[in-house]
């Protein structure tokens, strides 16, 4: 076809440049990405990344995987009873512990919110609290109820509910600020209060989120209360790291398996409340793990009129949606007998909790002196390896993932694989590289890989399948194929939320190679672990506050791209 | 002007599960010739339009654009036929998040190989052109700019670059106007015809508004529930007849028969004073 521009007057126009400004934001930009770069570089050398060790120590695996079967579900000391009943203090420790950020949350969403907040000073003091649950690491949180409540499950309680306001708080808020302005003017034209106005605009839009986010939070925090058994927050993660000391590997893949079982039957679980609770397309969340086909229609036309009747009728739907109420009811009665809470201790023990968070004050960075310094180091690019090599990984497969992309076959077989892959503990995952490929931050660097392709391929997968499908028929209506349709029309709006979660993947894996380290993953857990061992308290401080400061840095840089991005 | 037909549609219908979206539409639009297409919501306007560029097959009948046999047509054949026919949408559906002129680029996404992404990602030809047809639609200033912040009417005329920088031979729009003012309206169905007239383009384009179709197109075609009710030629006849006529159609819809058991008479008759009016020239 030729290009002949004679039939648009172009004389002006070959003046102007056709590429695009360079601006302010573009450079900082690319400052990033440039810094961004060289970190990735630094990073693969100090860790010294490569495939060829993974080979080279599968044998070993095999060795160590061989020893483990056949899993057995009990022992001569642990019967199959006691093992339920662990499930049991698991699942409860998950359940309440969600119920109490969930109630913490709400208040602190709102109050963070711009439209909705009472002044700025609240909204800033508010989202301070919500970054300050999120930078501690629930294992502190739980070390420091521990050490004030002695063992048991309420420690994990207190800590899985203080952590997860981090991300509730923060998602609530986010939340609640997305909701339209239009409705809200229109009820506040009507003449209604403040209050009012939040409620009948504002609630209504908030509500789903805020269930389908507790309820995201909800699978989280099964995974995280096995690992906080290890530091001796009760349940079925005590259990497991009894039997792994005592080199019962056939007795702790047993565990490992049921509650990989237990994990995936509970995303499930929350998968199907979601959708029943929010439908597929009326609320973007993001968060949704597998995707259930939920046809909308509109009711309400077909039933007869009644002049008579001024209350809904008893639909399906709605007999299912009244019922959620009573059923979460139920599950947290159920969570608090058997979790057995000492209410009357809790409340006469401020005194010890108070006492036992000053123990970590102030923190002592000079003991541990280099060791805390090469520590950081190790986790900090272990965290950037696994992020970068897991991203990229995570990015091909978030394709072969997105609905609106993959054929429909393909896109369920990935889903699943993927929900499988996030079920298995990240610690287990750590522990069989560690035999692998031996002690030290390369066996980090892996199982921070697995973790972050199971994760971040369904939230990329989710940010693809966002795109508005406007454009994509225009722009397959000008003749282009199927490659250059998903790029020209699907990556760009979904790329700022693709960078945002691979950001958020940098904050979540710093965090979690910090406690690696546990397992002898590398990094500054080793160190976090032998100070907890030895009651060397404001060393422990050090590592938390250390910690504290890199992520609140790293949450700040997030901050930035995405804003600059959007 | 040559009366071989660019567009040609024989018995097409087109349905949708239960619902009859195109019942037996048969017409004819030769080259260069500025169609409007009139109708009720749901009455098929879209379908059709979207029929003619292979968005979508129809059930039954024959469909001929530009000599591609559509109904019958290769994926690939359909994709070489997409880029010598542009549309325009009444959301404008541009990408919001890209620049005005990226937009305008992805028209030419048909002319070049492999998935582009960012404006340097195009040869640079591509790029003068684009920003080219920009300038044609007096908004080579805004090139660099986000279309997701233009108003609405530059967001229309970025489409209508983007729709001219496939070269069409044939142009559709899909209720152009109706997210538009009154006045940006005139602009853009101004600017639309304009540049369809220097080219030459054969423009089919949905309206509601019958002020707006006598004003632009120089035949008129109604549809209701899918099928053919009026085609004249906006010349041979004046506004009050049109719109006597549109209120016709209009009133007929939307009045439920007693006799049908509140179905509309499914035996109204084209009025067809524009196969006539052509005899004659």
């Amino acid at each position: 076809m030729t290009t002949t521009l004679t039939e648009t007057p172009a004389g002006a126009v070959t003046q102007q440049r056709v590429r695009p400004p360079i601006t302010r934001l573009g450079v900082g930009l690319g400052i990033l990405a440039v810094g961004a770069l060289v970190l990735i570089v630094v990073s693969w050398r100090a860790t010294g990344f490569g495939v060829g060790v993974l080979f080279s120590g599968l044998g070993e695996m095999w060795t160590f995987l061989r020893s483990t079967l056949p899993p057995h579900f009990s022992s001569a000391d642990y019967s199959l009873g006691h093992m339920l009943g662990d499930v049991a203090s698991t699942v409860s420790m998950a359940v309440l512990g969600t119920a109490l950020a969930m109630v913490l949350s709400i208040p602190l969403g709102f109050l963070a919110a711009r439209n909705t907040t009472p002044h700025p000073v609240v909204r800033a003091v508010a989202r301070t609290i919500v970054t300050a649950c999120r930078a501690v690491p629930d294992i502190i949180f739980a070390l420091i109820f521990r050490d004030a409540l002695g063992i048991g499950v309420l420690p994990g309680i207190l800590a899985l509910g203080l952590h997860s306001i981090g991300m509730l708080g923060r998602l609530y808020g986010d939340g609640i600020e997305q909701a339209p302005p239009g409705p809200r003017q229109a009820v506040m034209a009507s003449g209604a209060g403040r209050l009012q106005t939040i409620c009948a605009s504002t609630v209504p839009f908030a509500s789903p989120q805020i269930l389908s986010n507790a309820l995201y939070r909800l699978d989280i925090n099964l995974r995280s209360s096995v690992v906080l058994g290890f530091v001796g927050a009760g349940g079925i993660g005590f259990t497991l790291q009894a039997a792994m000391n005592t080199l019962q590997f056939q007795l702790a893949i047993g565990i490992v398996l049921v509650m990989t079982v237990l994990i995936l039957i509970m995303e499930l679980l929350s998968a199907l409340l979601r959708s029943a609770l929010i439908g597929n397309d009326t609320v973007r969340t993001g968060r949704r793990w597998i995707s259930f086909r939920k046809q909308s229609r509109s009711r309400g036309n077909t039933m007869p009129f009644d002049p008579g009747r001024v209350r809904p009728h008893w639909t399906g739907a709605r007999v299912g949606k009244a019922s959620i109420p009573y059923l979460v009811l139920v599950v947290l009665g159920l969570a608090w007998w058997d979790a057995q809470v000492p209410v009357s201790e809790l409340l006469s023990s401020p005194g010890a909790i108070a006492h036992a968070v000053t123990q970590y004050f102030p923190p002592d960075f000079t003991t541990a002196g280099s060791l805390l310094r090469q520590g950081m180091w190790q986790s900090f690019v272990t965290a950037v390896m696994g992020t970068f090599v897991g991203g990229l990984i995570a990015l091909v497969i978030s394709f072969f993932a997105a609905r609106n992309i993959a054929n429909s076959w393909v896109y369920r077989v990935v889903r699943v694989l993927l929900v499988i892959g996030r079920s298995i503990p990240e610690l287990i995952v750590a522990i069989m590289f560690v035999v692998a490929v031996g002690p030290g931050v390369l066996a980090g660097v892996f199982a921070l890989i697995v973790g972050t392709i199971a994760f971040l391929a369904k939230l990329m997968s989710d940010n693809l399948e966002e795109a508005n499908p406007g454009p994509r028929g225009a722009i397959r209506s000008t003749g282009a194929g199927a490659g250059q349709e998903v790029v020209a029309a699907v990556v760009p709006p979904a790329l700022p939320g693709i960078v945002g979660n691979l950001l958020y993947m940098l904050d979540v894996n710093f965090r979690a190679s910090a406690l690696l380290g546990i397992v002898g993953a590398g990094g500054i857990g080793f160190l976090l672990a032998q100070t907890v061992q030895t009651f060397d308290y404001r060393t422990t401080g050090a590592i938390v506050t250390t910690t504290f400061v890199i992520v609140l840095l790293i949450e700040q840089l997030s901050n930035w791209a995405r804003r600059a991005l959007n | 002007m040559t009366t071989t037909p660019v567009i040609s549609l024989r018995h097409v219908s087109k349905s949708f599960g239960a619902t009859q979206a195109l019942d037996n539409v048969s017409l004819e639009v030769s080259a260069g010739q500025m169609v409007a297409l009139l109708g009720l919501s749901g009455s098929g306007k879209s379908t059709l339009l979207r029929t003619i560029n292979g968005l979508h097959r129809p059930t039954s009948g024959e469909i001929r654009v530009l000599g591609t046999d559509v109904a019958a047509a290769r994926r690939s054949e359909l994709r070489m036929l997409r880029r010598q026919v542009g549309f325009v949408f009444q959301q404008f559906e541009l990408v919001g998040r890209l620049t005005a002129l990226e937009n305008v680029l992805s028209g030419a996404l048909g002319r070049v190989r492999g998935p582009r992404l960012g404006t340097m990602s195009y040869p640079l030809a591509l790029r003068k052109e684009a920003l080219a047809r920009l300038e044609r639609v007096g908004l080579a200033d805004r090139a660099f700019q986000r279309a997701g912040t233009l108003s609405g009417g530059q967001q229309q005329r970025v489409a209508i670059a983007r729709a001219m920088m496939q070269q069409p031979q044939i142009l559709l729009a899909d209720e152009p106007v109706a997210s538009l003012d009154p006045e940006t309206s005139d602009q853009v169905m101004d600017l639309m015809f304009s540049i369809c007239q220097e080219q030459n383009i054969t423009v089919v384009v949905c309206l509601h508004q019958v002020d707006l179709a006598m004003k632009w197109a120089e035949r008129i075609i109604g549809l209701r529930e899918g099928k053919l009710v009026l085609d004249v030629e906006s010349a041979a006849v004046d506004k009050t007849q049109v719109m006597d006529t549109y209120r016709r159609v209009l009133d007929e819809a939307s009045e439920p028969d007693p006799a049908t058991g509140g179905e509309a008479p499914r035996d109204a008759e084209p009025v067809s004073t524009y196969s006539s009016a052509r005899q004659a020239i």
